[in-house]
């Protein structure tokens, strides 16, 4: 978390249903929450959305952001202008601050909720705790070495693969997932998972890792990620040229943990680029444990 | 279903796609993708990794993710950019709930876009993996190779 930093934005419609669920939730039964009626007898087109809801879902959005190791230490929020039951909101926030102190960095937030013309309704601030990573001196171990690097030939091409794609490859794909668009020649977004080398063990870099001395204790894929010049299609032939490109490690609740990245070019049958992909496998170590 | 640019808005969901994966769909995906890692079908294997029984694979709830955006969007427009990150695992005979939202509707390369949020919900109501696609509202056939 650095000063600066965006906040995701979130969109949320608020129903009639949501209103009358917090009313009951903090025992406020204002009527203007949810009596049309009420809410015009006082000028108001229709019921209005209680700002200590948006409190509620900008306090969401912040221990979403910020995970299990913060604590939402303060929020104030200031009730601009009022929403009405119905409108379509967008929460966000940016990082104003972060004050290190001791173990826990003290991240302070400006946070706001717009209306769909982006009128800011809600304006507010908030102060986290973040407990940091112990800092575990990690000596001289590590898990991504050079030797480790260069075994994956980090930054250059290592293997190349070509797998030809026919309707019925996609149907049975389809036929798998579940998903019923049968014949249709163009393959479904998440087919260049199947169009991997190494999720298909052709290239096979794992005998590699026993460069790592290390008791293994878990892993799988992290994330994929594509994106196509344009779509794949029944009757394509595709060659694959596979890199890693990235090989780091931090710590994580499983504990010491290997990320490998790697990066398919995808190419047709006439050489043109259709699509990159990358594709990022973690990989769990105890580092208590050293093994021979 | 065929949704048309004009009408979409931001913060619109996409219709919620459910989801029972069997340990049979496991071992169709597997056959289909030729991905034949152990932990999707041996259950003592997965249990030897410390897991209940098999696993969900990562990319069968990316291809999840894929159909309930295809579903929505239909065959006039296609998925330019797509991508997950796995948080959690799944388990076969759950329930898997994917779901989708627009965040931004914008121009791609003079082409009208959107982008969507998508992810998929276990029973505990945990995200269990997040993604994110770009959705371009031309059909494949309009794409210069």
């Amino acid at each position: 978390m650095r000063a600066g930093e965006s906040l995701p934005a979130r969109s949320v419609q608020v129903t009639l249903a949501d209103v009358v669920r917090w009313s009951g939730a903090i025992d406020d039964y204002t009527p203007i929450h949810f009596d049309a009626a009420a809410a015009n007898a006082r000028g108001m087109p229709g019921p209005l959305v209680n700002g200590t809801w948006k409190a509620a879902v900008l306090a969401r959005l912040l221990s979403d952001w910020a995970g299990e190791s913060a604590t939402l230490t303060r929020l104030s929020c200031r009730y601009r202008h009022p929403d009405l039951v119905g409108a379509q909101l967008t929460c966000g926030g940016t990082v104003t601050a972060v004050t290190p102190t001791g173990g826990v960095d003290e991240v302070e937030c400006e946070l706001w909720v717009a209306d769909a013309g982006g009128k800011r309704t809600v304006t507010g601030t908030a102060t986290l705790r973040v407990r940091r990573r112990e800092a575990t001196d990690p000596g001289p171990v590590t898990l991504a070495t050079e030797e480790l690097k260069a075994a994956l030939k980090v930054g250059s091409e290592a293997g190349r693969f070509t797998y030809p794609i026919t309707l019925a490859d996609l149907d049975r794909y389809r036929e798998a997932v579940g998903d019923p668009a049968l014949g249709h020649e163009y393959a479904p977004p998440a087919y260049f998972g199947v169009l991997d080398p190494v999720e298909r063990r052709e290239l096979q870099l794992d005998p590699t890792l026993d460069l790592v001395p290390y008791a293994r204790t878990g892993g799988g894929n992290a994330f994929n990620e594509v994106e196509y010049e344009r779509p794949l299609r029944a009757g394509d032939v595709i060659t694959v040229a596979t890199s890693y490109t990235d090989v780091y490690e931090r710590d994580g609740r499983a504990g010491r943990l290997l990320f490998r990245v790697r990066t398919n070019h995808l190419y047709d049958q006439q050489g043109a680029l259709v699509a990159r992909t990358r594709m990022g496998h973690v990989l769990a170590f105890d580092l208590g444990r050293r093994i021979a | 279903m065929n949704v048309r640019y004009a009408d979409l808005a931001v913060g619109d969901w996409l219709p919620a796609l459910v989801k029972v994966p069997t340990t049979e769909q496991l071992v169709r995906y597997a056959g289909a993708a030729h991905d034949f890692a152990r932990i999707h079908y041996d259950h003592a294997h997965a249990v030897s990794r410390g897991f209940d029984g098999v696993i969900v694979h990562g990319l069968l709830k990316a291809a999840f993710l894929g159909q309930l955006v295809t579903t929505w969007c239909g065959p006039g427009a296609w998925v330019r950019r797509f991508g997950v990150q796995y948080r959690r695992v799944d388990f076969p005979a759950q329930l898997l709930i994917c779901h989708g939202q627009v965040v931004a509707k914008h121009e791609e390369n003079g082409q009208p876009a959107v982008d969507l949020e998508l992810w998929t919900e276990n029973p505990r109501q945990q995200v269990t993996t997040r993604g994110t696609a770009t959705v371009v509202f031309t059909t494949p056939e309009e794409v210069k190779a």
